[in-house]
């Protein structure tokens, strides 16, 4: 018979996890860039007229999704909580797997290798997803890329992608958006 | 041209700084309102820290990327390994190494799973690997995970300690051509070369790589006349756009000569395998074809031929809106021919074919946002031992943005082998080995074997501590049963499953990007193994064999610096405790690599390893007779072109 697992670890893990969760612990995570890429996620959601077949129903809940390891954690559910688009519900989804967030309608993809990148959009592309990624160049299949420039978050839309996912960006955004066709 | 900042985002950016910059408890500002012009006008990064992403994967996962395995300049495999945390490895001679993850480390380490892109590449005569045909060019791996702790639900029987992934970037991600030719005083002679090719809507690249290897030394000094060639050929062919799916090829051979007492031993071997994968409205089906034929044989000891294949099906699917559910089918194949007498390791009988069936399903499922649950188990069916289960658990905690922690508890067993269940010794007439046997045939296997198994409890957590600095632990208690004994019987003995007992231990690793030209990374391993023999069994030598075969403590530091423009150092230094079954001392070992890159496409690195000693042993009980490994340093030149 397998004896119990040691109580030593039990403890260690309960130990640790309580340590963890006390409020004020010693922590650096910096929510702030988080808080404003959340923002910007849900403004693309907001100016992004989907093809009619990515919501099974008129009150069907909108997906922003992560492709994790997501950098932007639990301020990405605080900031979005409660949200609504055009009377679509957010919620927020995430998976390590691309195919698993086809059905989203837009998928924030944080991982910056142009090879895992490029495999992970080719999995999304042809699903209707406004994918947003954060890569150094634009991606022939990505729809959006959040870069930083001067400290400041800007984005560039690939209007050729767009397209070929069925998305209509509205002007407002395009006219603050760096575009590119690709 | 200075942004024009309006005051809602000051205020936001105010309420923000002011609300405290951590903790799920600390509520931001609802930046949501904002316009994108106010979005687009907050400094982010003045007061950001960019953290690192941790895993969310409630399992003990290390990860060699291909940044680290260029940098090392690893010269195969099994060296790429050294410094993972929980992983032993030991050099046995000029060709083979003996590898394990959290102990029972062997030249027949059977605990272990390893993948090649997916395919299994242990073999079904001992459930492990040949680690001295065992290569692939490293530049072109993308990355190698290892898996601590059993890994059977997905993996299946063999899984029982950890798994280790390979996988080699796509052809469509290593463009273009590469020749990397080296030369040194224990690693004579290497050439690697690889081109790729676009190939209609794919990309399809070509690898060969050669290498000599010089003998090992004995204890007194003297050549052990164990030198290796060996030689290797491979394609991978990728097309993302085929019939609606993406498709994913390879194929390979490989050629070796070992010198030996005896002559030369000779391997050989040829692989293809095939991976087929369609997305579907809720996910994604995939079909895998693997087959491999090899052949070794070492002159009057051993001969074996044998022919493996498999076939999965696989399918991931979200069910609802939460679960995320995987699950699969598999076929595994394999029939072997062995030499009988006068070779001295014969099987009874010599030609054997063992099938196995297998189905697996594993659900992921989130409890709350922070909280993930994961089921699931694999069903095996083998002719040996019939119906296996291999269940696991595993919950994962996203406790705070910076910290997750994970537990779990899993079965897992190591069905019996060929070699568990048919192996003999021939002792040839008319005096068989004089002091030792014979002459006679004497079974040393039990066709009546059982699975070894285990029930692992794992926790662990990873934690951000700063920018650039994570941490990473993880604490195991494994409990065996049924392990293999070789109970005394004369002259030999026979296997039985009367050993069982504990193993215990953790891994903490530490890594720091200092810069973005300067990480360091740490690990420290505890392995403590309390293997001992049932009431029924007689068998005294295999427990302490095992107990003091693995390092009981390894403490691993690396650095890897550009410290120039142009120019990378990389250091590794480690140290291992004493393995008293192995009459091996605590020791410390360094290896270093310099490379200059004075082009873009030239790359000039000195690599040095076993730096510390003239020589030392790292496996092999007999202190007179074994290898010892020498102080080596090598020469490379990589060119590449377009």
């Amino acid at each position: 018979m397998p004896s119990k697992p040691p109580r030593q670890i039990i403890r260690v893990v309960l130990a640790l996890a309580l340590v963890l969760a006390l409020p004020g612990a010693a922590a650096h995570a910096d929510t702030l860039e988080a808080s404003v890429k959340s923002a910007f996620l849900l403004n693309f959601a907001r100016f992004a007229d989907f093809a009619p077949a990515k919501f099974a129903s008129p009150d069907a809940p909108l997906d922003i999704c992560v492709l994790t390891p997501d950098p932007l954690e639990a301020t990405l559910d605080d900031s979005l909580h409660g949200k609504t688009v055009k009377g679509h519900a957010v919620r927020v989804r995430r998976s390590d797997r691309p195919e698993l967030l086809r059905d989203c309608q837009l998928v924030f993809i944080a991982s910056r290798s142009g090879d895992l990148l490029d495999a992970q959009l080719a999995k999304l592309s042809g699903f209707g997803v406004l994918t947003v990624h954060e890569a150094s160049a634009a991606r022939g299949a990505g729809v959006v890329r959040l870069f930083v420039e001067d400290h400041h978050l800007r984005f560039e839309v690939n209007v050729a992608a767009a397209e070929r996912e069925d998305i209509q960006m509205a002007a407002g955004l395009l006219e603050m958006a760096k575009r590119v066709r690709q | 041209m200075p942004p024009v900042v309006f005051p809602r985002a000051l205020l936001a950016l105010a309420l923000t700084l002011a609300s405290g910059t951590s903790g799920a408890s600390a509520t931001p500002a609802d930046l949501t309102e904002l316009s994108l012009s106010d979005l687009m006008s907050i400094d982010i990064t003045s007061v950001s820290k960019h953290l690192e992403p941790l895993s969310d994967a409630a399992a003990a996962v290390y990860v060699l990327t291909n940044e680290q395995l260029v940098a090392s300049g690893a010269s195969n495999i099994a060296e790429a390994l050294r410094g993972v945390p929980g992983v032993q490895v030991a050099r046995v001679d000029a060709r083979a190494y003996a590898v394990s993850v959290r102990g029972f480390n062997s030249n027949a380490s059977d605990k272990l799973e390893v993948r090649l892109d997916g395919r299994s590449v242990y073999t079904p005569l001992f459930s492990g690997v040949f680690w001295d045909v065992f290569e692939t060019d490293l530049a072109d791996v993308e990355r190698i995970e290892i898996i601590r702790g059993p890994g059977a639900t997905l993996y299946g029987a063999n899984a029982v300690n950890g798994v280790i992934n390979i996988i080699t970037k796509s052809a469509q991600a290593s463009p273009g051509g590469r020749l990397r030719v080296g030369a040194g005083n224990e690693e004579r002679a290497m050439v690697a070369v690889r081109q790729s090719f676009k190939l209609g809507s794919g990309a399809l690249r070509a690898n060969a790589l050669g290498h000599w290897r010089d003998d090992t030394a004995k204890a007194n000094g003297s050549d052990m006349q164990d030198g290796a060639r060996f030689s290797q050929a491979g394609l991978r062919g990728d097309w993302q756009q085929l019939a609606g799916g993406s498709l994913s090829t390879g194929a390979n051979a490989y050629d070796a000569r070992f010198q030996g007492p005896a002559g030369n031993t000779s391997a050989s071997g040829q692989s293809v395998q095939g991976r087929w994968a369609r997305p579907t409205a809720a996910g994604e089906r995939s079909l895998q074809f693997a087959y491999e034929h090899y052949e070794r044989n070492i002159p009057t000891i051993y001969n074996e031929q044998r022919n493996t294949a498999n076939l999965d099906f696989e399918e991931q699917r979200s069910l609802g809106t939460l679960n995320q559910l995987v699950y699969g089918l598999g076929l595994h194949y394999t029939q072997d021919k062995t030499a009988g007498p006068p070779l001295a390791v014969i099987f009874t009988p010599a030609s054997r074919t063992l099938n196995t069936y297998s189905a697996f399903v594993q659900d992921q499922l989130p409890l709350t946002t922070a909280l993930t649950l994961t089921l699931g188990s694999k069903f095996e069916h083998n002719d040996v031992t019939g119906f296996e289960a291999q269940p696991s658990i595993r919950l994962g905690w996203r406790a705070r943005p910076e910290a997750f922690v994970w537990g779990s508890v899993a079965r897992a067993v190591r069905t019996p082998n060929r070699l568990d269940q048919d192996v003999a010794i021939f002792c040839p007439p008319p005096n068989g080995f004089p002091g030792a046997c014979g002459p006679g045939s004497f079974r040393i296997g039990n066709p009546q074997l059982k699975s070894e198994t285990v029930i692992a409890y794992e926790a662990g957590t990873r934690l951000a501590l700063a920018k650039g600095l994570s941490a990473d632990l993880a604490l195991f208690h494994n409990d065996y049963q049924k392990l293999k004994s070789t109970e005394p019987m004369p002259p030999f003995g026979a296997y039985a499953n009367r050993l069982e007992g504990v193993g215990e231990g953790g891994e903490l690793a530490l890594s720091w990007q200092a810069s973005e030209r300067l990480r360091f990374q740490g690990s420290y391993s505890l392995l403590s193994l309390r293997i001992h023999h049932n009431a029924e069994s007689r068998d005294t030598t295999t427990p302490a064999t095992i107990n003091g075969s693995s390092p009981r403590h390894q403490l691993d530091a690396s650095l890897n610096w550009r410290f120039a423009p142009n120019w990378q150092f990389y250091g590794d230094a480690r140290y291992l405790s004493r393995q008293p079954a192995q009459h091996i001392t605590d020791r410390a070992d360094l290896s270093l690599r310099i490379g200059y890159t004075p082009t873009a496409n030239l790359t000039i690195a000195l690599s040095g390893e076993n730096l510390l000693q003239d020589q030392h042993a790292e496996f092999g009980a007999n202190v007179n007779t074994r290898s010892e490994v020498q102080r080596s340093g090598w020469l490379t030149l990589t060119r590449t072109w377009p």
